[in-house]
C-alpha cells in the first residue's frame, strides 16, 4: 500500500516535472548585446558614485572627514557621475542614429 | 515504512539527476522550457525528500527498533520531543536532514525568483545547488543509508546520549546545519557569475540576505553549542577548540570576512576576486566541516566514530576547490575593476586589515585541527594540539580584531584625514583609558584581561559616540526629538547599526570571555549533610538529599543553601542522573546566573552514605557572554530586514 502510495505520488511528480517540456519551445535570454553591457555598466558606474557622495555627506555631518575633504571628494564623484550620465545618454543617441 | 523511505530516497536521488540533466539540455540547446523542467526537478526532490524525512521521523515516533539507526539513537523511554530530534543525533539522519533543509532552501531560492526571467545564470545556478544536493542523497542512497534494518527487532534501543538529551543540543546541530547549508546558495550564485563571466555585484546583492541570515544561523548554532557544553558537560568552561566546535568556527570566521568585504564590493565594485575567493573557502569549509564532524577522522566528544565517508567528502571537497581555482583561473580577466582603495586612512582599508586578522585567525584554528591528521601522515603518530596552543596563538588575533572593531566605524569610506581621525578617536579613547584606570584602581592586574576590558570600552565608547553623533546630525536637520531621530535612524539605517549591535555584543562578549577566564574561582570537596563549602564571596551548605523517578531516568538531587556574609540568598540543587540504557551515570549542572557572576555546581560522587563531592567554580561576568551573543544575532536579524521589495535570490 505503501509502495503504491509512493509510486502514484512519484509518477504525479515526474509528470509535473515534465510538463514544461511539452510546451512549445522558447530561448533562454541571452547575454545582452555589447551596447546592453556597457549601458549596465554606466548605469553601475553612476549609482556608485551618487552613493559615494551621499556616503561623503554622511560621513561630513558625523565628523569623519574635514570639510575641505569633503569638498574635494564631492566634486570628483560629482564628475564622475556626471561622466557616466553623459556616456549613458552618448549611447542612447548612438543606438537612436 | 522502511521502504517507503529508502524508496523516496532513491526517488529524490533520481528526480535531482533528472533535473540536472534537463538543466544541462536546457544550456545546451539553449531552451527555456527544459531549464524550467529543470527547477521542477529540484522542487520534486524536494517533496521526495520531505516524504523520506517524514518517514525516518514517523520510524523514530512508532519506535521501529528495525531500523538499526532508529535503535542506536531511540528507546521506548525516551520522551516525545527527544525521539523526533535524534532524527539528526547520529550520522545517517544528519545526512538526511542536510540534504532535506538544501532541497527545502533550493525551494526557497526558486519561489523568490519565480517573477524573474530565466537567464545564462540560471542553469548554472540550479546546477551547482542540484550537484551539492545529489551528492548528499547519493551517500544516503549508496554509502550511509538511514532505513538500514538490523535483520530482527530488538525489545528496545539504546537509547539517545543523555548528554544529548538538553535543549540546547536540540537546537545546536540544525541550527548550524542552516548556517552550513545556506551558504550554498551565495556559493552557486558565485560560480554561476565566474562561468558567465557577470562578475558584477549583481550576485552580492540577490544573495545577501542568505550570506547574513546562514551567519546568523552559524553564530546561534555555535553559541547554542557553547552554552550545551557549559550546562551540560560539567567542567565549567563553554569552549574547549575541541575539532567539531572549529569545525564549525572556522567557516564563521572566514564568512564574517566575506560579509565586510561584500559590502565594499557592493558600494565600490572592488575586491572582486577576493569576494569569489572567500565565497568559495566559506563553502569549502562548510563541507569540510561536515566531513570533520562525520568522519570519525578526529578525536572528539562529538565523535560519531570512523564512518566510510571521508573520501567522498574529501572527493567532494576536492572538486569544488579545484572547479573553484579553475574557474576563477579563467574568469580573472572579467575582474578587472577601474577602481582601487584610495587611501590607507579609510575605511575600506580598516576592512581589509581586519580580513587579514580574520583569515589568520581561521588558518590557525584549521592548522591546530587538522595537526592530528597532518602529523599522523608525516611521522605516522596522530598528535594534538591543545587549548595552550589555541589561546595562545589566537588570544592577541582576537584582540587586534576587537581594537580593529572599535577603529572601523571611526573612519570614513575612502578618505580621512589625520585631524579628523584624532577628533574623532578623542572621545572613544578617553574612555578606554577611563576604563583601563578604574580597573587598574579595582586590582585587576592580568594583561590580556585588561587588555580586552580596555579595547571592550573603546569598541562601545566608538558606537555611542557613532550613534550619538549621527542623532545630533540628524536633529539639525530635522528638528526631531532625540528619542525620534535616534530611533528613524536605526530604523531607516538599519544596515549600518545593526553592524553596530553586531559589534556591540561582541564587545560585550569580550569581557564575558576575558572576565571569565581570567577570574575564574573553583573549589571542590565532598560534603556531609549539615556541612558547608566556601569559595569567594560563597557558602554552600549541603541540606538535603533526594532521590526519584523523572521521564526515563532516576535523579539523585542534593540541595544546597547558597550563602553570601551569613545571609541565605538562594537554594541549588545538583544532580546526577542514570538514564535507562546509559552505560555510566550523568552530573546534571546547577547554576546560580547573576549580571555579576555565574555560581556553578557539579556533583561528580555520591557516597554510600549519601556524602556528596561538589566542584565548584565563580565565573565572573559569564551571562555577559550569551547577552553579548544574543545583541550579535539581533544586529544580523535587523541588517537584513529589506527597506523595500527587492529582487533577490
Amino acid at each position: 500500500m505503501e509502495i503504491a502510495i509512493l509510486l502514484i505520488i512519484t509518477l504525479l511528480l515526474l509528470a509535473y516535472t515534465l510538463l514544461p517540456v511539452l510546451q512549445p519551445a522558447a530561448t533562454l535570454i541571452q547575454d545582452e548585446n555589447p551596447l546592453e553591457r556597457q549601458r549596465k555598466i554606466l548605469e553601475q558606474e553612476k549609482k556608485n558614485n551618487l552613493q559615494a557622495i551621499k556616503d561623503i555627506d554622511f560621513e561630513l555631518a558625523t565628523g569623519k572627514i574635514s570639510a575641505d575633504d569633503h569638498q574635494e571628494l564631492r566634486t570628483l564623484f560629482s564628475l564622475k557621475a556626471a561622466d557616466a550620465i553623459a556616456a549613458q545618454e552618448q549611447l542612447q543617441d548612438d543606438n537612436n542614429d | 515504512m522502511i521502504t517507503f523511505g529508502i524508496l523516496a530516497q532513491f526517488a529524490a536521488l533520481v528526480f535531482t539527476l533528472l533535473a540536472m540533466g534537463l538543466l544541462l539540455c536546457g544550456l545546451g540547446r539553449n531552451n527555456v522550457r527544459l531549464v524550467q523542467a529543470g527547477k521542477r526537478g529540484l522542487l520534486s526532490a524536494t517533496a521526495a525528500t520531505t516524504l523520506a524525512s517524514i518517514a525516518l521521523g514517523y520510524l523514530f515516533l512508532t519506535d521501529n527498533f528495525q531500523v538499526e539507526y532508529v535503535a542506536s539513537y531511540s528507546d521506548r523511554a525516551l520522551p516525545l520531543f527527544y525521539k523526533l530530534t535524534a532524527f539528526w543525533a547520529g550520522q545517517k539522519g544528519s545526512l538526511l536532514f542536510w540534504a532535506w533543509v538544501l532541497s527545502l532552501f533550493i525551494t526557497l531560492v526558486i519561489f523568490n525568483n519565480r517573477k524573474e526571467q530565466d537567464d545564462r545564470n540560471t542553469p548554472y545556478i540550479y546546477l551547482v545547488l542540484a550537484a551539492t544536493l545529489g551528492f548528499f542523497l547519493f551517500l544516503l542512497c549508496a554509502v550511509s543509508n538511514p532505513f538500514d534494518t538490523l535483520g530482527f527487532m530488538p525489545q528496545d534501543g539504546n537509547g539517545l546520549n543523555p548528554m544529548l538529551q538538553n535543549p540546547g543540543m536540540v537546537f545546536h546541530p540544525p541550527l548550524l546545519f542552516f548556517g552550513y547549508i545556506g551558504f550554498t546558495i551565495p556559493f552557486a550564485y558565485a560560480i554561476a557569475a565566474m562561468i558567465t563571466g557577470n562578475t558584477d555585484a549583481d550576485w552580492i546583492r540577490k544573495t545577501r540576505v542568505w550570506n547574513v541570515l546562514s551567519w546568523i544561523f552559524l553564530s546561534i548554532g555555535i553559541i547554542l553549542g557553547g552554552q550545551w557544553a557549559y550546562v551540560e558537560l560539567g567542567w565549567g568552561g563553554y569552549w574547549a577548540w575541541d575539532p567539531v566546535e572549529n569545525a564549525s568556527f572556522i567557516p564563521w570566521l572566514v564568512s564574517t570576512a566575506f560579509i565586510h568585504t561584500a559590502i565594499i564590493q557592493e558600494r565600490r565594485g572592488i575586491m572582486k576576486v577576493w569576494n569569489m575567493v572567500l565565497i568559495l573557502l566559506t563553502f569549502t569549509l562548510c563541507i569540510f566541516g561536515t566531513y570533520l564532524v562525520r568522519s570519525g577522522v578526529l578525536q572528539s566528544v562529538h565523535d560519531f566514530g570512523a564512518t566510510g565517508l571521508g573520501g567522498y567528502f574529501l572527493f567532494f571537497v576536492a572538486v569544488v576547490l579545484i572547479g573553484g581555482i579553475y574557474l576563477l583561473a579563467e574568469s580573472y580577466g572579467e575582474f578587472k575593476t577601474p577602481g582601487s582603495v584610495e587611501s590607507y586612512l579609510s575605511r575600506e582599508s580598516t576592512f581589509l586589515f581586519n580580513n587579514v586578522i580574520l583569515l589568520a585567525l581561521a588558518f590557525a584554528t584549521l592548522l591546530g585541527t587538522v595537526f592530528p591528521i597532518i602529523s599522523e601522515a608525516v611521522t605516522g603518530n596522530k598528535l594534538t594540539v591543545g587549548q595552550p596552543f589555541f589561546n595562545q596563538v589566537n588570544t592577541p588575533l582576537f584582540l587586534i580584531l576587537v581594537l580593529l572593531t572599535g577603529i572601523c566605524p571611526l573612519i570614513g569610506w575612502r578618505k580621512a584625514t589625520a585631524s579628523n581621525l584624532r577628533r574623532n578617536f578623542l572621545r572613544p579613547a578617553a574612555t578606554a583609558l577611563l576604563a583601563a584606570i578604574i580597573m587598574v584602581a579595582f586590582g585587576i592586574r592580568e594583561p590580556y584581561a585588561l587588555l580586552a576590558f580596555t579595547l571592550a570600552a573603546f569598541v562601545g565608547g566608538t558606537i555611542v559616540q557613532e550613534y550619538v553623533t549621527a542623532i545630533r546630525s540628524r536633529k539639525k536637520l530635522t528638528g526631531e526629538s532625540s528619542a525620534s531621530a535616534g530611533l528613524k535612524l536605526l530604523w531607516r539605517m538599519r544596515r549600518r547599526y545593526g553592524g553596530h549591535i553586531v559589534h556591540f555584543g561582541l564587545a560585550m562578549m569580550v569581557v564575558g570571555i576575558a572576565a571569565s577566564s581570567a577570574y575564574k574561582l573553583e573549589s571542590q570537596g565532598t560534603l556531609n549533610r549539615g556541612e558547608t563549602l566556601a569559595i569567594g564571596e560563597f557558602t554552600l551548605k549541603y541540606e538535603d538529599f533526594r532521590i526519584y523517578q523523572k521521564y526515563n531516568r532516576t535523579v539523585y538531587a542534593a540541595k544546597l543553601g547558597i550563602f553570601r556574609e551569613g545571609k541565605r540568598i538562594d537554594e541549588l540543587e545538583a544532580e546526577r542522573r542514570n538514564y535507562i540504557n546509559a552505560k555510566q551515570p550523568t552530573t546534571e549542572v546547577a547554576i546560580r546566573s547573576t549580571l555579576i557572576e555565574d555560581l556553578y555546581v557539579t556533583m561528580p560522587g555520591i557516597g554510600r552514605n549519601n556524602e556528596i563531592t561538589l566542584k565548584v567554580a565563580v565565573n565572573p561576568l559569564l551571562i555577559w557572554i550569551w547577552f553579548g551573543s544574543g545583541l550579535m544575532v539581533l544586529g544580523g536579524v535587523l541588517a537584513i530586514i529589506p527597506s523595500r521589495r527587492k529582487k533577490h535570490a
